[in-house]
């Protein structure tokens, strides 16, 4: 697990904005449970649309914290993702933060 | 108090590959095989499970949930149940081979001649709880129930072989097509990636 979270102005831990957003938290937590997945998994696990899908896996890959692999299966194009290192540990900071916030 | 249960994410994620139906399917399919095929080609059985479990995958479950690759934990419990069931399967061979070739029963060998269909039954129980346990699928232990329940009547009512593998596959496999339904009906293949 990270170390302690670090704390706001407001005695608040600070929370990864980037991870907090429902969408985008619900990804990182299906990625950090599994190893990888394809684009089509992560769209049945998070009920998003194609364009919000791919938008949010846009914004998580530009952070570093997943890695994105393209490749061709006969015409079609599928796109795995993984978590980095750097997103399993933002997201068991964030996961941290949140429980201080939360329990005190 | 936990922020998020990821087991319970994990074990979601997990659901969507071991609850379409298919593992049953194929289950049910071998058994039926063999019962059906006893007598002319039960040597064919496991290449068309091979080829209708790649086929299901291929056809139903890929294009409905996409790939995935579980964590090291998961893979490692399933390679654990594939070598259990494989242990299973052969363990029982050199006793076989002691029943066909040995001029004089005794001991194990005579007992397993004797009690041949429930000796089968119990590994095939076993497998199923072994198969249970490695795919989080409570029903197998049912299906394991179930198998040596129809092993045992057929022993003791002295039925021939292929009936009890029919009595337990064909249930087997109406779980698996109502499962499989239901999962497609679920999860339609109306989404893809975009180019």
């Amino acid at each position: 697990m990270a170390g302690a979270p670090a704390v706001d102005g407001k005695g608040l831990p600070e929370i990864d904005r980037l991870i907090h957003e429902p969408s985008r938290l619900s990804i990182m937590a299906n990625l950090y449970v599994i190893d990888s997945a394809d684009f089509v998994f992560l769209l049945n696990r998070t009920d998003m649309t194609n364009g919000n899908l791919s938008s949010h896996m846009s914004r998580l890959t530009g952070a570093g914290y997943v890695e994105e692999r393209k490749e061709f299966v006969g015409r079609k194009p599928r796109t795995m993702y993984k978590l980095t290192d750097a997103g399993r540990k933002a997201f068991e900071g964030y996961r941290e933060a949140m429980l201080t916030a939360l329990e005190g | 108090m936990d922020v998020m249960d990821l087991g319970e994410v994990e074990s979601r994620a997990y659901g969507t590959r071991s609850e379409n139906g298919v593992l049953d399917i194929v289950i049910g399919a071998g058994l039926l095989g063999y019962g059906l095929l006893a007598h002319i080609g039960a040597y064919l059985v496991p290449s068309y499970c091979l080829g209708l479990a790649l086929l299901l995958n291929r056809l139903v479950v890929v294009p409905r949930v996409g790939r995935v690759r579980f964590a090291a934990n998961r893979r490692a419990r399933e390679r654990m149940g594939i070598v259990l069931i494989a242990l299973l399967i052969l363990l029982p061979l050199p006793i076989g081979l002691a029943v066909f070739f040995a001029d004089r029963l005794s001991g194990l060998t005579g007992f397993v001649s004797a009690n041949l269909t429930i000796a089968l039954g119990l590994s095939i129980a076993l497998g199923m709880s072994v198969v249970a346990w490695a795919k989080s699928a409570g029903r197998f232990f049912v299906f394991a129930v179930m198998a040596l329940v129809n092993f045992a009547g057929a022993q003791f009512s002295a039925q021939s072989l292929p009936w009890p593998m029919i009595a337990t596959g064909a249930p087997i496999i109406a779980v698996g097509i109502i499962l499989i339904a239901r999962f497609a009906m679920k999860n339609p293949v109306q989404r893809a990636e975009a180019a």
